[in-house]
């Protein structure tokens, strides 16, 4: 990408603002900073991975553009993988950009919960509005692919609503590598929208560089500490002083660094995620699903609380999925072009916690699912497994180890009125949040209401750490509504309203 | 890298059947896969992995001494690895991230896509 470069000495740095994290959360406030002409320096721990070089192979792709290569887990019974971005792009690199909203009830809701100022769906809306125009929110055209379609018949048959899901998109091909960087540009993620806008704005962009702390002293931050590369591979020390600071590394980082730095308070003790339960669907006909779009219809029927949808699905994909209960499913790998890959996502109730480790870099993160949560897993694994068979499925696995699997629909209420075997459960989520809270209710807010981090003027926090809860829907494009305010808001205080502010607060 | 060769052997799968001079090459490509990404993982993982893989590389071995042939080997080690599959956590989680990147390399070789594109035909006739 222009603007942005490696290095060679030692740096030392000055902006009018620095951004920690290049995804959704960050490239929005370089939009709304750069715009108003502010200097803008972004720090960016991953690699830039333009298009023309994305590769097709899911081991390279993830080891180049998630985060530990994607072996990434919170601990809990049963433990939930997850996955992050980890380049210039962030999350949006990785996912399936599908553009939704936050249900109107849900954000009252949070409002009222956490005192949220200037917080209602009607001031929103012109968040929402500008981050769906900048990734270009459309349907995708041409035909979408039997793997869409099973979701859509099945949804139909039981008389439930399915929507077909926008994204940002321009000219989607169909390559079905979302998750491994669009190689055609086609996914209007951050490395072909905002980032690029920004740089043509003057912003530098350091990628490979990685944040240790940010130095904080009478209530201020004064200097951001970080470590890039050289040309060689060698370990270059950045320092950058600037006069705002925003924290955007996404809901695990964003809080494992802040209390790396000091504050703790309410910080990372309030993770959110959307536990995911998978379910393999084996059909009659081929469903090829390699060869089309991921599944873009969602069975929104039971949102936001609970969503049906698909997955991507490539021969080496799915047999990744099979390693799960690898002795007794091995063999659908003969039959991987007449099997789909489907999932239920839930809004729990449970809630988890990310602390730092001193001395390594990636922090510990944990999650403990509440006894709703498994009820709300069984339904959905239910409803789930009801729509595959009401598609045509001749058979449907669930994602829990050692089990044989459905061959009829009515089979598939064994868990409706009884939770899922913890052990044996498999769950993931590439959906992360709400680990620093805004709001003036300052025993449970990490920041106000504008995503100022309590006791300190001039430290902002503006990405998925800032949803107040799971949201039941894909959460870019809330995360970038969110982060438009954010960055407006700090430009609309004066540093000395931010000091008074921060004088006040409870810490 | 030694421990990670053994344990991965026995875990790639038999299906598609690769020629005599294609297996050989894509094993060693599995394990460099694996490898890297283990490298790659955050630290308590690698340390879970490491610790665990060194055990479980001597139990394979040991089971596998006395079996008389690869198929026999093969068996042996499919039978021990169904009955970690009721051993504590630990065991079992790295056991499945051992299978899922062996699986995810796998599927990935050249020689083993193509083949997996190949079984269309037969396949659809079937159904």
């Amino acid at each position: 990408m222009k603007g942005s470069f490696h290095l060679s000495n030692a740096l030392q740095l000055e902006a009018d603002a620095v951004i920690i994290g290049s995804g959704g959360g960050g490239a929005s406030v370089a939009d709304v900073l750069t715009a108003a002409g502010l200097s803008v320096i972004m720090l960016e721990e991953g690699k830039h991975i333009p298009s023309s070089s994305a590769s097709p192979s899911a081991r390279e792709a993830f080891s180049a553009a998630w985060r530990s290569g994607g072996l990434t887990a919170a601990i809990g019974r049963p433990p939930i993988t997850y996955a992050e971005g980890r380049c210039v792009g962030g999350g949006t690199e990785i996912n399936s950009a599908i553009t939704q909203r936050t249900d109107s009830d849900l954000i009252d809701q949070w409002r009222k919960l956490n005192k949220i100022e200037n917080f209602t769906p009607d001031e929103l809306a012109p968040y929402y509005e500008r981050a769906e125009t900048a990734v270009n929110a459309s349907l995708t055209p041409g035909p979408l692919g039997r793997a869409t379609d099973i979701l859509r018949q099945g949804g139909e048959a039981l008389g439930w609503k399915v929507s077909e899901l926008k994204r940002g998109q321009r000219g989607c091909k169909g390559a079905n590598r979302c998750s491994y960087v669009c190689p055609n540009g086609a996914k209007q993620s951050m490395a072909v929208t905002l980032l690029p806008k920004a740089v043509d704005c003057g912003m530098r962009l350091l990628a490979q560089t990685r944040v240790d702390k940010i130095r904080i002293e009478k209530r201020r931050v004064t200097e951001v500490l970080a470590q890039s590369r050289d040309a060689g591979g060698q370990a270059v020390p950045v320092r950058v002083k600037a006069g705002m600071v925003f924290v955007c590394a996404g809901a695990i980082h964003t809080p494992a660094l802040l209390r790396y730095s000091g504050p703790r308070k309410r910080i990372g003790d309030t993770l959110r995620l959307h536990p995911t339960i998978k379910a393999t669907a084996l059909f009659n006909e081929p469903v090829d699903a390699h060869q089309s779009r991921l599944p873009l219809a969602a069975i929104t029927e039971f949102m936001p609380e609970q969503r049906i949808g698909g997955s991507i699905f490539t021969p080496a994909v799915f047999g990744l999925s099979l390693a799960e209960d690898w002795t007794n499913r091995g063999d659908l790998m003969r039959d991987w072009r007449f099997c789909g890959s489907y999932y239920g996502m839930i809004r729990p109730r449970g809630v988890g916690s990310v602390r730092p480790l001193p001395g390594f870099n990636e922090p510990l993160v944990s999650f403990k699912l509440a006894p709703e949560d498994w009820i709300a897993l069984s339904q959905v694994l239910t409803r789930l497994s009801r729509a595959m068979f009401a598609a045509g499925a001749r058979k449907v696995f669930p994602s829990i180890s050692g089990h044989e699997g459905w061959t009829s629909p009515d089979q598939v209420y064994e868990f409706w009125n009884k939770p899922l075997p913890k052990g044996a459960t498999n769950l993931m989520t590439v959906h992360l949040f709400s680990s620093c809270p805004p709001g003036e209710h300052q025993d449970s807010c990490a920041v106000d209401s504008y995503g100022r981090v309590r006791s300190v003027e001039n430290l902002f926090v503006a990405d998925g750490s800032l949803i107040p809860e799971a949201p039941g829907v894909n959460p870019q494009m809330t995360i970038m509504a969110l982060a438009f305010r954010v960055a407006e808001a700090a430009l609309c205080h004066s540093a000395q309203e931010r000091a008074r502010s921060a004088a006040r607060d409870i810490n | 890298m030694v421990f990670d060769r053994v344990l991965l052997a026995t875990l790639m799968p038999t299906w598609p059947l690769l020629d005599g001079e294609e297996k050989p090459a894509v094993v060693t490509e599995v394990v460099a896969s694996v490898s890297r990404a283990i490298a790659d993982a955050p630290f308590h993982i690698r340390l879970a992995v490491r610790s665990v893989s060194v055990f479980l590389s001597l139990c394979i071995f040991l089971i596998s001494a006395g079996a008389g042939g690869p198929l026999a080997s093969a068996l042996r080690a499919d039978r021990f690895y169904t009955l970690l599959q009721r051993s504590p956590g630990p065991i079992t989680s790295v056991m499945r991230l051992y299978r899922s990147m062996t699986l995810l390399a796998f599927y990935e070789q050249t020689p083993v896509a193509a083949k997996l594109l190949s079984v269309r035909t037969t396949q659809n006739q079937k159904a």
